[in-house]
């Protein structure tokens, strides 16, 4: 692994950013308004949100699919002008390429960047299948796989192009609850194990809490953050923390800040 | 795309495939064989009784004495070279066209606008209708006939490739750009796999339309050819000739069907995890 525990450094900056969807014809129709976020090496950052409040919006702005229309969005102090190897997504469905085996899936994105030779590709996706657990399916093809299975592939094949930000939406929301807390416990594992700094959108505010260093509370559409929760629980973090006070109370607070927003008589005022 | 939670060691690769089975014929083929028989003795018991003169009904014992007498002499080889080599280059030509088409059709959005209405046109039409005008241009010779039996076949491969490279994944493409990936690698990587089943359903549907070519093609005039002979001794009231005719059209199906499923079956494997 590179050494690159440059931890502390502003990464992502968000500064008043806004995105609007223009319809031809329509009037501006703005998905994200006024977002400031940062985002430092090694951090984990959760976005939540009520369904449809742009939150996704934001994170594939962050990837580049979407331009900015108003505030700035940079990458250590760079724009971003596309999608770009420095930045993997990973998206509820794991969208894998079902006619190649499960190894070669996880060194398509190297494929594609053409950063490095096949062999030593192969060798970093076998690397990367072990991390995820899923050493001994290198050779299957993805429908013989489990939902959550396909999503670790997912995950591996992500990190295989070694991102300096993970982007992660709503990874786990297909997934049945028991696979889905063990998922969790996963994530944060080869997170530690990889120096990740990630973003990471979902709607589940336990999910939020337990994976974040950081949890940001959008406000519904427009988006905007409406409440920034530190997560000061220490890692690594085990399931049993789940029901630890301090844990729950954290839980409370974001959903007061969440829900509170969604009644009309919201709560706007400091963030 | 069924979820399976147990995983197995991976078959593949390792060398002993599981404790190996008595040999014992699967059900699909006894219950398929015993079918067969069943309709071929029902089919040789009425015509023994002969309820209708053996000249409109020949039993299969009549059809095999035909197919002796046929291959007796050396008119059938030319038949059967006139009409396969019919099948073949109409066939061939109609891969060779219809399969890049389809996939510049099925890329670019635009040549689609451009190329769909004469597609929808030809598709609409009943292309075996055009054979005067094909004999007008091309004369009565083999020319016409492969040019009927292409008609025939390139649509179904053309249009099924074209709905494949127009049917990917959006997710997948979207993972492909997020990691970078550009419009060709695109193709190469997701397109053209993920069009393969397609194409390979279309060249079925072609060998069966191609069939239906060179038998109509045939009856339009023709010096040679296996419809041609079928219609001669229709018109001779050599019913069994006909149906032996028939057999060689619907051998020659089945033939090129179940080797177009072997390839299927090569390039699709990942469809059926539990082979």
């Amino acid at each position: 692994m590179p050494h690159r525990r440059a931890t502390g450094s502003a990464h992502l900056e968000a500064a008043g950013v806004c995105i609007e969807y223009r319809d031809s014809g329509h009037a501006r129709d703005p998905a994200v308004e006024g977002v400031d976020l940062t985002v430092s090496r090694g951090d984990f950052v959760c976005i939540v949100g009520p369904s449809g409040c742009g939150k996704t919006t934001f994170l594939n702005a962050v990837a580049g699919f979407l331009p900015v229309s108003a505030g700035s969005l940079t990458l250590d102090g760079r724009d971003i002008p596309g999608p770009g190897p420095d930045r993997a997504m990973v998206f509820q469905h794991a969208s894998l390429l079902p006619w190649r085996t499960v190894l070669d899936n996880v060194t398509y994105g190297l494929e594609l960047a053409k950063s490095m030779k096949r062999a030593q590709a192969r060798d970093r996706a076998r690397e990367l299948l072990e991390l995820v657990g899923l050493a001994g399916v290198a050779n299957q093809h993805p429908g013989q796989l489990s939902g959550g299975m396909q999503q670790r592939v997912n995950l591996a094949r992500a990190l295989a192009v070694e991102p300096e930000l993970l982007l992660l939406d709503e990874p786990f929301a297909s997934i049945d609850a028991q696979t889905r807390e063990v998922m969790q416990s996963e994530l944060l594992r080869i997170c530690a194990a990889r120096d990740v700094t990630a973003l990471f959108v979902t709607h589940d505010i336990t999910e939020a809490a337990f994976l974040a260093d950081r949890v940001c509370v959008f406000s519904p559409r427009p988006g905007r953050i409406i409440r920034e929760v530190p997560i000061p629980l220490p890692r690594p973090r085990e399931q049993r923390i789940r029901r630890l006070p301090e844990f729950l109370a954290l839980v409370d607070e974001i959903s007061d800040a969440l829900y509170g927003a969604a009644t009309p008589v919201a709560n706007g005022g400091s963030r | 795309m069924a979820l399976t939670t147990d995983v197995q060691a991976p078959s593949a690769g390792t060398t002993k495939p599981a404790p190996k089975r008595r040999y014992r014929p699967s059900a699909k083929y006894v219950y398929g064989t015993i079918a067969v028989l069943v309709a071929l003795a029902l089919w040789e018991i009425i015509a023994v009784l002969r309820l209708r003169p053996a000249i409109v009904l020949p039993g299969p014992g009549d059809v095999l004495t035909a197919f002796e007498h046929l291959f007796s002499t050396n008119e059938i080889w030319t038949d059967l070279g006139t009409s396969g080599s019919e099948l073949l280059f109409g066939l061939l030509l109609a891969a060779v066209v219809g399969l890049p088409l389809g996939i510049l059709i099925g890329w670019y959005r635009r040549l689609s606008y451009v190329f769909n209405p004469f597609i929808t046109f030809l598709y609409a039409t009943p292309r075996i209708a055009l054979t005067p005008l094909l004999i007008i241009w091309l004369g009565i010779g083999s020319t016409s006939k492969t040019a009927i039996v292409f008609l025939m076949a390139v649509f179904p491969i053309l249009i099924n490739t074209a709905t494949g490279m127009q049917s990917l994944d959006p997710a997948i493409v979207r993972v492909a750009r997020c990691f970078g990936g550009r419009d060709l690698q695109i193709f190469r990587t997701i397109a053209l796999p993920a069009t393969v089943p397609f194409v390979l359903s279309g060249l079925r549907l072609a060998v069966g339309q191609a069939l239906i070519g060179v038998f109509v093609a045939e009856l339009s005039g023709a010096q040679s050819g296996v419809g041609m002979m079928m219609n001669n001794a229709g018109q001779q009231f050599q019913t069994s000739v006909v149906f032996a005719g028939l057999f060689i059209f619907a051998l020659t199906g089945v033939l090129l069907n179940a080797l177009l499923r072997r390839v299927e079956r090569h390039f699709d494997s990942w469809r059926h995890p539990t082979h």
